[in-house]
C-alpha cells in the first residue's frame, strides 16, 4: 500500500492519494484534476474512489472531472446532499481498495456530512486515519460554517469520543 | 471501534487555513501524539469547555465560503472550459477595449514590489507569489465575476487555475506579453507611492499627526503593534476602508508588504488617491527600532 500527501501551500490544503494492489483512492482533491491523472498513470492504477471528507468551504473540489475522466465512484459521509450522483456511506462502512479496507467513520462537527476515512491494511491493523477538517494537527475544524444549531455540541461527543477511543 | 495510539493522521490542512483558528505547521502526526498536544483532545475537558474554546476566537469566514461550499454541491462545469476561455491573449488595444466595454475586472498578479512601481490603471494587485486564491476569494466579491488577467508571461495557466480552485471560472483571457507590452504601448500608467521605515520615521518627525493604518489581521495587531496606531484589516476591507479619511495621506502597512499593496490597489481602483504603501511593512518598521511597538502577547488564534 502507498498513501502520498499532495499538499498545496497556497490553501495550506493536503490531497492525499491511497495505493493497494492496482487500485487507488484520491482523498479530497483540488479542481485541476491532472496532477492526480498524472499519479495514476505513473502508478499504473485505476480509480476506485474520490473520497470527500465533507463539503469543502474553502476550495472547489475536482471530484467530478476525475470521476468523469475515470469512472471512479464519489463518496461523501452520511446525510451528505448533493445534484451530483455519488454513494452516501454508512457510518462504519468498509470499502475494499486492492488488498486494504477504507473504513467510513461518520464524524459530524466541522459540518454534518463530515467524515473521517480509516485505512485498514493488509494485516487487518488501522493504519491512517484521513480526518478532513475534523481532527487537524493541534486544532479541531471551526464548527460555526455551517450554521446549523448545536452542532458543535455533537462535535463535543465526536472529538470525546475520538479521545475515548485512541487506546 | 478502538483507535490505535500509532495511527497517522493525515488532516485537511495545515497552518494557514481558515477553516481552524490554531493549526500546527506540521501537516501529519500520530493520534497517540495529538491526543497528548491538541487542546481539543486533552484529557477530562467538559463539553462546556470544549465548546467554548472551540469558539473562541473565531473570526467570520472569508466571504467566498459558503459560495465555494455551494458548487461543491452541484454539478461544476469541467476545469477544462475554465482553462481554454480564459487562456486567450489579447493584445494591448484588444484587452484595453474589453476592459472598457464591460464589467470587468483587471487582476495583477506579479509581486507587490514590481506593481507599484507601474501598473495599469484600475487594476488591483493580488501577488501570485503569497496566499493568492484565499485573498481573491475573500476580497473579490462574486465568483461570476469577469477577470482580466497581467502576469508574469508564462504563468498565464497557472493564475487561471489557482483562481478556479476557489470558483472563480471566469478568466476571459490575459495581456500577451504582460505589463511591459502595455508600457511599451505609451498608454497611461499609475503608480503607488512605497517608503520605506526610515523615510516614514523623518515624515513623522515633521508631522506627528500623520495617518498610520495597520492592515494585519486583528489577532496579529494584538499580539504587537505600532503604538497609537489603528487596525483595520485587509480581511475586511468594506468596512477598513471607512477608516481612511479620503483628503489625508495614509501611510499603509501589514506584515511584510503583500497585503497592504492589494489593499492600495482596490482602494485606489475606488478612488482612494492618498494612500501610501509602507515597504516590508511591520517587519521593517519594528526592526529599524525607530518606532515604539507595544509589548508582544503570545496570539491565542490565528485568525
Amino acid at each position: 500500500m502507498k498513501i502520498e500527501q499532495i499538499y498545496t501551500g497556497c490553501l495550506a490544503q493536503g490531497a492525499y492519494y491511497i495505493e493497494s494492489n492496482g487500485e487507488a483512492a484520491i482523498v479530497d482533491p483540488l479542481r485541476e484534476f491532472k496532477p492526480y491523472m498524472d499519479r495514476l498513470h505513473k502508478g499504473n492504477a485505476k480509480l476506485k474512489y474520490v473520497l470527500e471528507t465533507h463539503f469543502h468551504a474553502d476550495f472547489v473540489s475536482g471530484h467530478l472531472d476525475l470521476a468523469r475522466q475515470t469512472g471512479a465512484q464519489i463518496v461523501y459521509g452520511p446525510s451528505a446532499k448533493a445534484e451530483f450522483n455519488f454513494h452516501e456511506a454508512m457510518d462504519n462502512e468498509m470499502l475494499p481498495l486492492g488488498n486494504v479496507f477504507i473504513k467510513v467513520l461518520h464524524t459530524p462537527g466541522h459540518t454534518m456530512e463530515s467524515s473521517c476515512f480509516l485505512v485498514i491494511d493488509e494485516h487487518g491493523k488501522e493504519h491512517a486515519l484521513f480526518s478532513g477538517d475534523t481532527l487537524f494537527i493541534g486544532d479541531v475544524g471551526r464548527p460555526d460554517l455551517a450554521q446549523k444549531e448545536k452542532l458543535h455540541k455533537k462535535y463535543w461527543r465526536v472529538i470525546y469520543t475520538i479521545h475515548c477511543e485512541i487506546k | 471501534m478502538t483507535l490505535q495510539e500509532d495511527v497517522i493522521v493525515y488532516p485537511g490542512h495545515g497552518a494557514g487555513s481558515a477553516c481552524g483558528k490554531n493549526m500546527s505547521n506540521e501537516t501529519t502526526d500520530t493520534l497517540g501524539h495529538q491526543l497528548k498536544n491538541n487542546y481539543a483532545l486533552r484529557a477530562n475537558m467538559s463539553k462546556e469547555e470544549f465548546v467554548n474554546e472551540v469558539l473562541t476566537g473565531l473570526m467570520p469566514p472569508p466571504a467566498y465560503f459558503p459560495k465555494n461550499a455551494a458548487m461543491n454541491k452541484m454539478d461544476s462545469q469541467s476545469f477544462k472550459e475554465v482553462i481554454e476561455r480564459g487562456s486567450r491573449p489579447l493584445d494591448v488595444a484588444t484587452f484595453k477595449f474589453v476592459a472598457e466595454e464591460s464589467d470587468v475586472l483587471i487582476l495583477d498578479t506579479r509581486d507587490p514590489d514590481e506593481f507599484v512601481k507601474g501598473f495599469i490603471p484600475g487594476s488591483i494587485n493580488i501577488g501570485l507569489n503569497g496566499n493568492f486564491a484565499p485573498w481573491a476569494g475573500a476580497l473579490i466579491p462574486d465568483l461570476k465575476q469577469e477577470i482580466l488577467l497581467v502576469t508574469e508571461p508564462g504563468r498565464e495557466e497557472e493564475v487561471i487555475t489557482r483562481l478556479s480552485r476557489v470558483g472563480f471560472d471566469y478568466t476571459i483571457g490575459y495581456l500577451d506579453g504582460g505589463f511591459s507590452a502595455y508600457l511599451k504601448s505609451g498608454e497611461l500608467v499609475d503608480s503607488i507611492e512605497s517608503i520605506d521605515a526610515i523615510e516614514l520615521r523623518k515624515r513623522i518627525d515633521k508631522d506627528n499627526h500623520l495617518a498610520l493604518l495597520d492592515v494585519r489581521r486583528k489577532s496579529e495587531y494584538d499580539a504587537q503593534h505600532i503604538l497609537n496606531t489603528e487596525v483595520a484589516p485587509l480581511d475586511y476591507i468594506n468596512e477598513s476602508m471607512s477608516k481612511i479619511h479620503r483628503a489625508q495621506d495614509t501611510y499603509v502597512y501589514c506584515a511584510g508588504g503583500y497585503r497592504s499593496v492589494i489593499f492600495i490597489s482596490i482602494l485606489k481602483a475606488r478612488g482612494f488617491d492618498k494612500l501610501i504603501n509602507v515597504n516590508g511593512g511591520f517587519n521593517a518598521l519594528k526592526n529599524s527600532g525607530l518606532f515604539n511597538v507595544s509589548a508582544y502577547h503570545e496570539p491565542t488564534t490565528l485568525l
